[in-house]
């Protein structure tokens, strides 16, 4: 579904991204893994065509990351994005404007559920709030690509159990989504491959029951042996 | 676009909702006094009316750049490049968006003046007068026909002009977050660039006018307002390209 061919991205004289390939198949949760600095979000953007690659290739179903592919990769990024003057239900038409494949009743539920209300503004929004809406407004798209980018930041450990259980009950069918979290143990109950990244390149990269099976530890242990 | 469209104006809403309150209160007081027969509310009115028209265009221009500034640095950014349009289409609605605003702002500010002028000269017969020979002086010592088409072409050259500076502004924003983020005075050198850009295209429309010994004011007019709209063509271009390569959000 997303091929990813040797993709460089440099800042100044640093690597964020350092010739990554990668590809990421149809109805597969991915676990993008890695500490700070490692890439990960640098990586996301440029799938999402918000950062332009220096070098390298990214194609959704061979189709070069472009405005046509942004109509089928719904991107959640880490940072709270929405316009100032906006209240939850103008987000909410927002995407229903530009996303042919949102579902304007499935954000009302969703945003329900999330104790969250139509009326509230987006600046007056807490970080736990701000969290859910973006999972809401995100996953209200039926995409074929759901790249979520640290989705439980900011969300407390009760409600984390909902975020998570709402992102595998609303997902499209046959849809891929890539999470990157620093609460391993968290994802490591909902995702079946892994992608451990370091310095901008992919260090391991597997079936999660595969590794588990090969060996005997859990992706939270290996990720702690590969960064500790 | 036309979504696009939308979502520029309803960023910008605020300075178009303050000056259009302004602007109403300030035609119901010159209104008021010309009623009332009170002149030196008239002429206090009918001046700030001017001041208003000419800050207007610097208003919605600085609104225009600051908000396209938000839109490329900002993580409010994410929402306008998210949507599934290239940078070509984004980058035209701002200008168009621009373009309409400040066309409308022309028109609206063009029909209040005339109409206020008329009702005054109606009011005030020797101001009529005094217009009249006004004009006769122009067309006597500048060889200038003060006429409809001149005040037409006039606005024309202003707004085209207009969008020529925001367009260039946006390349030199672009280059300034692009190309040259990595440098110390890149916002110094994307403003030097700009100025040396606006000044350049201006001299060398002098130096066309001047060589094609243009006689009519209103061919003059013409040919600005030509260069003005190839100038923010250029910059368009430009502008899309550099973000085609350098977009980084």
């Amino acid at each position: 579904m997303l091929d990813c061919v040797n993709v460089v991205k440099r800042y100044g004289g640093k690597f964020a991204v350092n010739g990554m390939s990668v590809a990421i198949e149809d109805a597969h949760i991915y676990g993008l893994l890695g500490p700070n600095g490692s890439g990960k979000s640098t990586w996301m953007k440029m799938a999402a065509g918000l950062i332009v690659p220096d070098e390298g290739e990214m194609r959704l179903d061979g189709v070069k990351i472009s405005a046509e592919t942004k109509k089928h990769i719904a991107y959640m990024p880490t940072e709270g994005y929405f316009y100032s003057y906006m209240k939850i239900k103008d987000v909410g038409r927002y995407y229903q404007d530009f996303f042919d494949d949102f579902d304007a009743q499935q954000f009302e539920k969703l945003i329900a559920d999330m104790d969250l209300e139509m009326n509230m503004k987006v600046r007056n929004l807490s970080s736990g709030m701000m969290a859910k809406l973006k999972i809401a407004v995100t996953l209200s798209r039926k995409a074929e690509l759901y790249l979520l980018d640290e989705p439980l930041n900011g969300i407390d450990l009760l409600a984390r159990d909902e975020v998570v259980n709402t992102i595998l009950t609303n997902m499209s069918d046959n849809a891929s989504v890539v999470i990157s979290s620093h609460l391993v143990e968290e994802l490591e109950r909902i995702i079946d491959k892994a992608i451990f990244m370091k310095d901008g390149q992919i260090v391991l990269m597997g079936d999660v029951e595969e590794i588990r099976q090969e060996r005997g530890e859990s992706v939270t242990d290996l990720y702690r042996q590969i960064y500790g | 676009m036309l979504k696009l469209i939308k979502y520029e104006l309803i960023k910008q809403r605020t300075s178009k909702v303050i000056i259009g309150a302004i602007l109403a209160l300030l035609e119901v007081a010159f209104l008021a006094g010309m009623l009332l027969g009170k002149e030196e509310i008239m002429a206090i009115a009918a001046g700030m009316l001017t001041f208003l028209a000419s800050v207007t265009f610097v208003i919605v221009g600085l609104e225009e750049i600051i908000t396209y500034y938000h839109d490329i640095r900002d993580k409010s950014g994410y929402m306008l490049f998210m949507t599934p349009y290239n940078v070509y289409e984004i980058m035209g609605s701002k200008i168009l968006t621009g373009f309409f605003s400040i066309a409308a702002a022309a028109i609206i500010f063009g029909i209040i003046g005339f109409a206020d002028i008329t009702m005054v000269c109606a009011k005030y017969g020797e101001l009529q007068t005094l217009f009249d020979q006004m004009k006769s002086l122009f067309s006597f010592a500048l060889q200038v026909n003060v006429d409809g088409m001149l005040i037409v072409w006039s606005i024309i050259q202003v707004v085209f002009s207009w969008v020529g500076m925001v367009t260039s502004a946006f390349l030199a924003i672009t280059l300034c977050i692009t190309i040259f983020s990595g440098m110390r005075c890149k916002g110094l050198i994307s403003f030097v660039i700009y100025c040396v850009l606006n000044i350049a295209v201006s001299a060398v429309v002098v130096q066309i006018l001047i060589w094609a010994d243009m006689a009519s004011v209103n061919g003059m007019m013409a040919v600005f307002s030509i260069f003005d709209i190839l100038f923010a063509g250029a910059c368009y271009v430009a502008t899309g390209y550099i973000l085609n390569k350098e977009l980084s959000l």
